[in-house]
């Protein structure tokens, strides 16, 4: 750049700056102040620094010490009050409320300062809300009540016209809270005010009434049982073992706890078949999260009982887990280690699994029968995936009886062991009935470990089930990668399972094709390429064109053959106006099999061949085939396809596939479906182009095809060069004998040949155009139809 | 081509390497200059000031929405990202410091798996992490819990003649 107006161009950068520098910002203005505006303010009682702010906002001194006696001290402050549209008494009786936004929104709803300010002082700050409780008719006092026990407006006239204040409604309408795994979020079952109403009627606690409504107890029912003077906990018992609230009045009178009850009544009927005096489980959760299982049943074995061979116990596929009170989550455990002791001696166990993956274990061996009388069996096993970790704690839920239990328990204990180092976060579970917690607990320390001890205090019937659930703190449970990868693959259906045949099969496929191709597949090493002026020996035009398109006879095919014929003799090609007819000219000498044949198919009994009819391309389309049938034979003897090669990498692709596609056990449902078909299609994908890879690279040439493709590419070489130099040449081309001689090859190679003229005098196989033989032309008439031509010849 | 040699001279070619070095430094500094810019704009739009949004990725918390969410609970960049260490989101931080817990106590608490509403009811019966864990191992609420313990249980006396019926 030159320097002077470098030069200038920062001068002028320099006076811009200085320029805007000049100008005061907004909150930099100085208002000019005349002697006696100064006396005015200072006579107000104003330093020159308020004066400036308060003339900024363009407020006078009367005005501003009017401001300042409302309580509001600046000059900003007062401006904003001012905008809101309060003059210095209104505000006044605002501001030590609330501030200017919340004013001016009560004040716009209608509200005087002093209705705002009570409904502010009772915790209703927004004036939107306190509209709201004013049209439902509430005062401030009652509306804050509800309003701190996060009640809306419109959620409390039902609630207050059946009579619910509002502590007492909060109690009925919301039940326990329920956590969610982010420590903060929770959730709440929501009762209605009608079910309230009712149950507060009859006289009952919302505790019961929610109790109630858990188990199914219908309000006519409880009502029954108050009236018989039972609390709901108590009649629920009774109820449990099958008495009516009549009934179990008189029981009770008569000194009878419900479980005495039950057990006097089933002595007095029908003789009791078979059933598990007592079972005890052991469920002691180890650190790699395994747990160690031993079950003691003792069995009492009647005549006729459910025991008709051997001791059954059923082994669930999916258990279903369940955690935080209500939510569940399906589990598919693994069971390893079965082992069995029958009257303390070891037993042989059968297992047989079931269309579900259920395994039924029939202790004692099949075909055995457990004789009758009393039998103490123990039953150990390892399983897996019974934990469902949180993020504060992690929860151990296992079902005691399980499922597929015959016969009635009549005692059911448990004891949990965790980790050492776990501490228990609570003790809970089922036992009775769905959703009854007819058990007791009991937690303990033993050698550094806490150990829970459950009791279910209640004969359970077939109908009745047994669970534990027992929560501890994290990070005392640490399964090995090996385990949980297996406990992910159980868990979505064998999907590594899956993914692993499918890597294994595809490896060994690879490496099946990689070996074949090893062993069979390469090509002999190419020799030295000589240039060649002569065709290789043997080998018609048709058939190097064959080669060098990888198996294709199109037109150029029959175009170059028919030339070739042409040049031999044994046909003319004549040119008229554009359409094309070959004539018999003589016997077929020197050509090859092929070429006689196509020679035989085109004429047939006649003399002449007319290209461009309908019939003339059908004609050619058989000799396409025809030359294709021969080509594949002669092609067989120069290369092989080694196909044999490919069959056991096929089949071991189809196996792969179908191993990998029938291990999985996804679940039912669309999602699994489209899945399944996604997986399938890429594998299908996956293994045919790898197959397609290998049937190309398993083709290999003989001895005699390398040989033969080193010559076609010396005599190509030498094609190629000596056309070009003839198309470029100056020298009339048509006269070359050399080219003319090698037209049918270099149509066959592909050359570009279209630019040279053979004329007549060069082609003594053609007459026709002045022009001379057209390469592109005479191909093209192979394929089009010319125009006004009858079928006849 | 003629015979002359026709190579670059030597200080053509020191120029050349000095500017192949330069711009190794430069492109990919301009690079990363551009991009974090563009990332400060986009901080801006929320917010945050150039220093701020740097304050708050210096501290390690480098994605916008974490930094909206912890400033939405009230919480500035280094406090943030000591909460975020102990693996508490924002949400449970704010309850934990609400309830009046400061990062190690909260910590405290729940590694024991107490909830910040829970540690708070054990706290304020004036009971240790220990004893709570011992007496919630018990299922003992924590007014319970003190009642019995100011009768002199320890907590798996209480536990047992709770169950005989017993109270404290």
């Amino acid at each position: 750049m030159d320097i002077r107006r470098a030069v200038g161009i920062a001068l002028a950068l320099v006076s811009l700056i200085a320029l805007l520098g000049s100008v005061p910002h907004a909150g930099q203005y100085k208002p000019a102040l005349s002697p006696e505006e100064q006396k005015s303010w200072i006579g107000s009682g104003f330093t020159l620094e308020d004066t400036l702010s308060w003339k900024r906002v363009g407020i006078g001194p009367a005005e501003a010490r009017e401001w300042v006696m409302a309580g509001i001290q600046f000059a900003e402050w007062a401006n904003q009050w001012k905008g809101e549209g309060f003059g210095p008494r209104d505000a006044a009786k605002w501001v030590r409320t609330a501030n200017v936004y919340t004013a001016g929104e009560f004040r716009k709803r209608g509200f005087s300062p002093a209705e705002g300010t009570a409904w502010i002082e009772n915790g209703v700050r927004s004036a939107l809300r306190a509209e709201e409780f004013r049209k439902i008719g509430l005062a401030p006092r009652e509306a804050g009540r509800w309003w701190r026990l996060e009640f809306f407006p419109k959620a409390i006239p039902p609630w207050r016209e059946a009579g619910f204040g509002p502590e007492e409604a909060l109690e009925w309408m919301y039940g326990e809270k329920e956590h969610l795994n982010d420590g903060v979020s929770y959730s709440r079952t929501v009762y209605s005010v009608e079910w309230a109403r009712e149950w507060r009627g009859a006289g009952f606690t919302s505790k019961d009434a929610r109790w109630a409504a858990l188990i199914g107890l219908t309000l006519p029912e409880a009502i029954a049982w108050k009236r018989a003077r039972f609390g709901i906990v108590e009649a629920l018992h009774w109820r449990d073992s099958g008495f009516t609230p009549a009934v179990a009045a008189r029981l009770r009178a008569e000194g009878l706890s419900p479980v005495e009850a039950e057990e006097q009544r089933e002595a007095a009927g029908a003789p009791p078949g078979d059933e598990i005096a007592s079972l005890h489980s052991d469920i002691h959760l180890r650190q790699d999260g395994s747990v160690l299982v031993t079950e003691r049943f003792a069995i009492l074995n009647r005549p006729d009982g459910a025991i008709q061979a051997c001791f059954q116990r059923v082994l669930p596929a999916k258990t279903t887990l369940r955690y935080r009170r209500n939510s569940l989550r399906d589990a598919r455990p693994m069971y390893d280690g079965i082992v069995a002791f029958l009257d303390g001696s070891p037993a042989p166990v059968d297992v047989v699994k079931d269309s579900h993956g259920d395994r039924t274990l029939c202790i004692g061996g099949q075909g055995s029968r457990l004789p009758e009388g009393s039998h103490a069996i123990t039953l150990g096993y390892v399983t897996e995936d019974r934990l469902i970790r949180l993020r504060d704690r992690e929860e151990l839920f296992f079902d005691v009886t399980g499922r597929y239990l015959k016969m009635p328990v009549r005692r059911a204990s448990a004891t949990v062991r965790l980790p050492r180092g776990a501490d228990v976060v609570f003790a809970d579970g089922f036992a009775g009935l769905t959703d009854r917690k007819d058990f007791t607990v009991r937690v303990r320390t033993q050698d550094e470990s806490d150990v829970v001890d459950y009791a279910v205090w209640r004969p359970l019937k077939q109908d009745m089930g047994f669970q534990v659930s027992v929560g501890f703190t994290k990070g005392f449970v640490k399964p090995s990668l090996w385990k949980r990868a297996g406990q992910f693959d159980r868990t979505t259906g064998r999907l590594l399972t899956s993914l692993l045949i499918l890597v294994v099969g595809l490896c060994g496929t690879i490496s099946y094709y990689s070996v074949a191709w090893h062993r069979v597949g390469r090509d002999p090493k190419a020799d030295l390429v000589l240039r060649e002026f002569e065709p290789p020996a043997g080998a018609s035009p048709a058939l190097i064109r064959y080669i060098v398109t990888r198996r294709r006879v199109d037109d150029v095919s029959v175009a170059a053959t028919l030339v070739h014929l042409a040049q031999h003799g044994a046909i003319r090609i004549e040119e008229r106006q554009g359409a094309y007819q070959i004539r018999m000219a003589g016997p077929a000498e020197g050509c090859a099999p092929l070429e006689q044949e196509v020679l035989a198919t085109v004429f047939g009994d006649a003399d002449r061949f007319v290209l461009g009819m309908a019939r003339a391309r059908a004609t050619l389309r058989r000799a396409r085939s025809s030359m294709m049938r021969s080509l594949e034979a002669e092609y067989r003897t120069y290369f092989v396809s080694n196909s044999r090669y490919l069959w056991p990498g096929l089949l071991l692709s189809a196996a792969t596939m179908a191993g990998s596609l029938l291990v999985l056990n996804l679940p039912g449902g669309g999602k699994s479906a489209t899945f399944l078909k996604i997986f399938s299609a890429v594998q299908v994908g996956v293994f045919g182009i790898l197959g397609l890879l290998f049937y190309i690279l398993l083709k290999t040439p003989t001895v005699d095809g390398r040989k033969l493709l080193d010559r076609i590419a010396g005599y190509r070489d030498a094609l190629d060069a000596n056309y070009r130099k003839g198309e470029h040449g100056t020298s009339d081309p048509g006269v070359s004998p050399f080219l003319a001689r090698q037209l049918p090859y270099a149509m066959a190679l592909g050359i570009e040949c279209d630019r040279l003229t053979f004329r007549w005098d060069s082609t003594a196989w053609f007459t026709g155009r002045s022009g001379g033989f057209s390469v592109r032309d005479f191909v093209a008439s192979l394929r089009r139809r010319t125009p006004g031509r009858s079928e006849s010849p | 081509m003629t015979g002359e040699h026709s190579g670059m001279n030597a200080w053509r070619a020191r120029v050349l390497v000095g500017l192949i070095g330069a711009g190794a430094f430069l492109v990919p500094y301009g690079c990363v200059t551009l991009i974090e810019n563009a990332r400060v704009q986009s901080w801006a739009g929320y917010g945050f000031s150039p220093g701020q949004t740097r304050e708050w990725w210096r501290h390690g918390i480098r994605t916008r929405a974490a930094a909206v969410r912890w400033r939405a609970n009230g919480f500035q960049a280094g406090e943030a990202a000591s909460w975020e260490t102990m693996g508490f989101v924002a949400e449970e931080a704010k309850e934990w410091k609400k309830g009046g817990f400061d990062l190690a106590g909260a910590a405290e608490w729940r590694r024991y798996a107490f909830r910040h509403d829970e540690a708070g009811e054990w706290r304020a019966t004036g009971m240790s992490v220990g004893d709570a864990v011992a007496w919630r191992k018990q299922a003992f609420r924590p007014g319970e819990a003190r009642r019995w313990q100011d009768a002199g249980y320890n907590p798996m006396d209480a536990a047992e003649r709770r169950r005989a019926g017993g109270s404290s």
